[in-house]
């Protein structure tokens, strides 16, 4: 063999000159020259971005998007991080906090309960039997006050308690229908263990 | 799903829903499929803020969750592509306006807003804010066809509910009824929009949410057709156009190839729309030359009762992704890159020798250009090793390729990382000049105050003087790059939407 000569050093995993010439790679030209300095941290750019084009139909689309954006700000979705330290001086803040935060309405139902909050995964049992009786109830004192007309308050007072009272009394009702508590889940996974601490950092309830 | 999505993600999330939903949303991000206590301990966050951003997230449909193996807790997961589909909505509330009209245009925003709704709600909600628009609110009964034609016509649906009452609901689609209009009875609407409290409707609890495909479809089809009018010419689109829509007869909206279109129907209906135009005159030329150009738009299926013709809708999308980053691949790289990249896609595979002979550049040159792109990845190169003969030096062959769809996933990249860059720049901007910003906020609402009290022309002006001139310069020029940034975005997202309609029909 003609190549035995040559020794190991071409070994079959490293490129023949030819194969480096086919790839453009010739001995000393064009080698890169030795960068000693960090590239620049906003380089030149080579070329212009195109200039974009500007027509009345993108100018209504950024409208529109900027109109959205702007509901989601006030909206009862957009969560803010308190601000903590520096009070801002704003007026405009100071006034944009003032203003009542509305809580988001959510179906509840459509949501894991590991996700309601923990007065509300109570009570939601509670309407959703009572619920029926409730309306028809209020709708017949209501009749009632009309028919009185003139004690109006008073009613309307007395009314509210004996609904408070029909709201106590009911989660009772319910656990003597079921006889054994056997079949009520007292297991803990531990997830309200830190709960409780966690809500009194979030400063005053809306 | 990449760093620089998830970048962008987390931007897009922080601009409409604030810092914690954020932070929730780019744990999930990182995370995968989560339970609620890993993103508690993960985020650092009070719990009632973590549950608060996951229910935001979920009521806009940006986190799935399902059950846990036990059923007691859930599993959440963050979809991208939705998030990412927010940058968008702009689009379908204009496309919406220039369907349906003005009421769509409302009722869709409100939608939008609100994540998902069941009808009544949205009536009454389109109702008292066209009230607020100070335009005369049109009766509840026609914003109520017009939901019934949204409906009807696809674009709303509704959402899964779920089956049973459990820890972790299964929510589950009625496939049978997701188009189906609940009845709305405008007695009790009326009712309730006057403010009537206890009134009962009869669609509680049937929400509906926007389908995206069907606007997907009809982005696609103003892309056919807008790409065939700046090849041919209107008529021709006019053509394509009503092609398209008797497609939707016969095949399903998303098929590589439709199944074949009576010629003859597409003449009756130009007939109808348009008598007596060129468009009816020269009906036969143009479906020739459509068919005959190189691009694949239609191809004959059969020749009975004047032929049939189907569009390539796969081909038609490659097409377009070609052209799209051959013209990325210019502005980059300039005209003589821009050679050598069609060079070797008309080729498919090519041996650098041959790029520099045939591209007619000057070898060195050539070689630079060439592996300029193979290092940005828009070129692939193959080795082929010949066997080793019994004498002679091994020979082996090295070919330039372009692999499209790697290609298109790497120009995605690219998108987002543009993305990123845009709304990184603009926080800068707004932080930078905020102070500038607030002022302007300020004296704004101080004269719509004073106006609304009544205030003299005089008064008005003192305020308007408030800003002082190179103020007024300084905000001049802040609307002027807001603006562009908003539009540069928007124009992504165009591109975006092209190579995910081209990775879908792959």
């Amino acid at each position: 063999m003609s190549r035995a000569g040559r020794g190991g050093g071409r070994g079959g995993f490293t490129k023949t000159n030819p194969q480096f010439a086919s790839l453009g790679v010739n001995s000393a030209e064009g080698a890169p020259m030795l960068v000693t300095q960090p590239p620049p941290l906003y380089p030149l750019l080579a070329r212009r971005p195109v200039p974009l084009t500007q027509s009345s139909d993108l100018d209504y689309l950024v409208v529109l998007r900027q109109d959205y954006i702007d509901h989601m700000q006030l909206s009862s979705s957009f969560l803010k991080k308190p601000q903590t330290g520096t009070e801002s001086t704003n007026e405009i803040d100071r006034l944009l906090s003032q203003l009542p935060q509305t809580k988001g309405q959510y179906e509840w139902n459509l949501l894991p309960a590991e996700l309601r909050p923990k007065v509300l995964a109570k009570r939601n049992k509670v309407n959703a039997v009572s619920k029926n009786v409730d309306i028809q109830e209020t709708l017949f004192k209501l009749e009632k006050m009309e028919s009185e007309g003139a004690e109006e308050t008073k009613e309307n007072e007395a009314a509210e308690d004996d609904e408070e009272e029909l709201k106590l009394s009911e989660p009772e009702d319910e656990e003597m229908d079921d006889g054994t508590d056997y079949a009520n889940n007292y297991f803990d996974n531990g997830e309200a263990y830190e709960d409780e601490e966690d809500n009194l950092d979030d400063g005053p309830v809306y | 799903m990449s760093t620089q999505l998830g970048k962008v993600v987390s931007l897009i999330l922080l601009e409409r829903f604030g810092e914690y939903v954020e932070t929730v949303g780019s744990c999930l991000f990182k995370k995968g499929i989560c339970p609620l206590q890993h993103i508690r301990v993960y985020t650092q966050l009070p719990a009632s803020k973590v549950k608060e951003s996951l229910c935001i997230l979920i009521k806009y449909g940006l986190v799935n969750y399902e059950a846990n193996h036990n059923r007691t807790s859930a599993l959440y997961t963050i979809q991208t592509s939705k998030i990412l589909l927010m940058l968008r909505y702009p689009k379908y509330i204009r496309f919406m306006k220039t369907k349906f009209g003005d009421e769509a245009e409302i009722i869709l925003e409100e939608l939008l807003q609100s994540g998902y709704c069941t009808v009544s709600d949205l009536i009454i909600r389109t109702y008292n804010r066209m009230g607020k628009d100070d335009q005369t609110p049109t009766p509840l009964v026609d914003i109520r066809d017009k939901i019934e034609a949204m409906i009807t016509a696809r674009y709303l649906m509704r959402i899964k509910l779920p089956k049973i009452e459990e820890a972790v609901p299964e929510l589950v689609r009625n496939v049978q009824d997701m188009y189906k209009m609940p009845e709305v009875e405008l007695s009790q609407l009326s009712k309730k929009q006057s403010g009537e409290p206890n009134v009962i409707m009869k669609d509680t609890g049937i929400f509906w949410q926007i389908n995206h495909d069907r606007f997907h479809e009809d982005m696609r089809d103003k892309l056919i057709e807008s790409a065939i009018e700046n090849k041919f010419d209107a008529s021709a689109a006019e053509i394509i156009r009503v092609m398209l829509q008797q497609m939707y007869i016969r095949t399903e909206a998303w098929a590589d190839t439709t199944n074949p279109i009576p010629i003859l129907e597409v003449k009756d209906i130009i007939k109808k729309l348009h008598p007596n135009s060129d468009k009816v005159a020269f009906f036969d030329n143009y479906i020739n030359i459509i068919e005959q150009d190189s691009s694949n738009i239609i191809r004959k299926a059969g020749e009975a009762s004047g032929g049939s013709f189907q569009i390539q809708m796969k081909d038609i999308f490659t097409q377009l992704t070609w052209e799209t980053i051959q013209q990325i691949v210019l502005e980059k790289f300039d005209s003589k890159a821009a050679r050598i990249f069609c060079l070797v896609k008309n080729k498919s595979y090519i041996e650098p020798d041959q790029i520099q002979k045939m591209a007619m550049i000057p070898a060195k040159e050539s070689k630079k250009l060439t592996y300029e792109l193979l290092e940005e990845n828009f070129l692939q190169v193959q080795e082929l090793k010949k066997a080793p003969a019994s004498s002679g030096p091994a020979k082996s062959f090295i070919l330039f390729h372009i692999d499209l769809s790697q290609v298109v996933r790497m120009v995605l990249e690219l998108c987002y990382k543009s993305l990123y860059n845009i709304l990184t720049r603009r926080n800068h901007e707004k932080i930078v000049n905020k102070r500038l910003i607030d002022k302007k906020h300020r004296v704004d609402t101080i004269a719509l105050s004073m106006k609304t009290q009544g205030a003299s022309e005089e008064q008005l002006g003192d305020i308007d003087e408030m800003i002082t001139p190179p103020e007024k310069e300084m905000l001049t020029v802040i609307e002027g790059t807001m603006r562009k940034l908003n539009t540069i975005e928007l124009e992504i997202d165009e591109t975006i939407f092209l190579l995910n309609t081209y990775l879908a029909y792959e």
